[in-house]
């Protein structure tokens, strides 16, 4: 056991330090290239042997070896938000910043919680998309997960087909029959035909919705779409992106008529993309706590647009649209995370804003509906 | 220009799933409603009948885009469009609402 945690140790000082070579392989080429664009010839070969001394051998290694990323044991955004946000980071980091190939080891985690499936899911989606393997290979790729449920969880939402992965064996006689997820969609246009057929089938045997609550369910969940479509790639984000790009996901509990689903971007940001005009006013208004406003206050603030009719097109609506089926439902959750900030809302009209140490490196909307009473009705705009 | 009222449905004429706001947001758009039907049904009519009934849902923007989009883009004054216009929504009637709040609240382009 002893000699098994050295030799991982070893591994991981290796790839440390196959790691800062070819942080310095980039660092040089940077610099040789500035030096040649400047035309001082004589100084790039004086670069170049100096980045030979610190290389010696076998550069092209670092190239073909995968860095090995281990999945927490609980993936999830609520439980374990650190450790996941770290891992999504990783990705990040390794893949569309340094261009390395990565390996994601699945072997302890025991379990997923369909948020941070989805956040995990579009980083993989991305990487593979955006950084093409060398050689055939994949610049991510990884093992399935030993324990049964977390394999059955990700085959159920669609992680391995949403990926062109093909899904282990899984056992589906030991389901729960409790939580039934939908199976990951990836949009790039705001089609209404496509989100009805994600929320349709499944959501209408388990939470017994008013006719006008259904329409005002596909209303709410288009301009979701929409919105990511529209703005939160406006302003670039820090990552390499793919424009457009919003992904869907959720689950079902019949037993507890309770639906979640979810939409999240890559973008910058709910905070990053906000007219700096409309905070400049909300400042002096003295509606922030602190001269400079936090993410969650600027999302909480984004949420309430339409309210204070400031009328931006397109923005603070949807979420009200959200806010109503939350406040009209038996207990439900509005959960917004973008950049550092976190905004819940619930059912008993409380709001609740704070801070996280990381970015999840996006917007995730989580829409949480628990009815069991008779069907629920929206009250109409005019009775609000 | 036709005396008389010209009905158009929504989920007859145009879609059962309205979509977003602009065309190239997706298909379906409130954009697109108001280019290829309200716009050609209020040139040819003086007044215009639109049955919203019969779809899977309304986004705010997509009315928001059709009916505020008459007046931001395509320069109808607000009170004439109010007076041509009638919004038939049995299944919802606050969208009649969301309708003429749309028209009151849009602003034309400046220029």
């Amino acid at each position: 056991m002893a000699d098994q945690g050295n030799s991982r140790l070893q591994e991981l000082a290796r790839i440390e330090e196959l790691r800062k070579r070819r942080f310095r392989k980039e660092l040089i080429r940077r610099r040789t290239t500035r030096l040649k664009r400047l035309e001082r010839f004589a100084e790039v070969e004086e670069v170049k042997e100096r980045y030979r001394k610190v290389l010696s051998d076998n550069i092209s290694y670092v190239h073909n070896e995968y860095i090995p990323l281990e999945v927490p044991d609980v993936l999830s955004l609520r439980q374990n938000y650190d450790a996941t946000c770290n891992l999504l980071e990783s990705i990040r980091d390794l893949v569309l910043i340094r261009g390395l190939p990565v390996f994601l080891y699945f072997d302890n985690v025991k379990h997923i919680q369909p948020g941070a499936a989805l956040a995990l899911t579009s980083e993989v989606f991305r990487a593979r998309n955006l950084r093409p393997g060398r050689g055939h290979r994949f610049p991510l790729t990884g093992n399935f997960p030993q324990d049964e449920r977390a394999r059955r969880t990700l085959v159920e939402m669609g992680f391995f087909r949403l990926l062109h992965i093909e899904a282990p064996a899984v056992d589906w006689s030991a389901h729960d029959g409790e939580t039934f997820h939908l199976g990951f969609m990836t949009l790039t246009q705001a089609d209404p035909e496509l989100i009805r057929e994600f929320h349709h089938d499944l959501l209408e045997e388990v939470v017994l919705l008013e006719a006008g609550a259904r329409r005002k369910l596909q209303g709410a969940l288009i301009e979701a779409v929409s919105n990511t479509i529209e703005h939160a790639y406006s302003v670039p984000p820090p990552y390499a992106f793919m424009s457009r790009r919003s992904w869907l996901g959720g689950y079902v509990n019949p037993a507890k008529r309770e639906f979640l689903l979810m939409v999240l971007d890559h973008g910058a940001g709910i905070p990053a993309t906000l007219d700096a005009t409309l905070i400049e006013r909300f400042i002096r208004l003295s509606r922030f706590k602190a001269p400079t406003p936090q993410d969650c206050e600027l999302i909480q603030y984004a949420s309430e647009l339409r309210r204070t009719s400031t009328l931006q097109p397109g923005r603070g609506k949807g979420f009200e649209n959200m806010k109503s089926f939350v406040r009209a439902c038996d207990d439900g959750e509005l959960r917004v995370n973008s950049r550092c900030g976190q905004y819940i809302f619930k059912s008993d009209g409380s709001e609740v804003g704070s801070e996280l140490s990381k970015s999840l490196g996006g917007t995730m909307i989580q829409w949480r509906i628990r009815h069991s009473s008779a069907p629920l009705k929206l009250p109409s705009d005019l009775e609000r | 220009m036709v005396e008389g009222i010209c009905r158009v449905s929504v989920a007859r004429d145009f879609s059962v799933t309205p979509g977003p706001r602009y065309i190239k947001q997706g298909p379906h758009s409130g954009e697109k409603f108001r280019n290829s039907i309200l716009l050609k049904s209020l040139k040819e009519c003086t007044r215009l009948e639109v049955d919203l009934d019969g779809t899977a849902g309304y986004g705010s923007s997509f009315i928001d885009e059709a009916f505020g989009g008459l007046v931001r883009e395509n320069g109808f004054n607000a009170t004439d469009l109010k007076r041509r216009l009638t919004i038939v929504s049995k299944e919802d009637p606050s969208l009649i609402h969301d309708v003429f709040a749309a028209i009151n609240e849009a602003l034309p382009k400046a220029g």
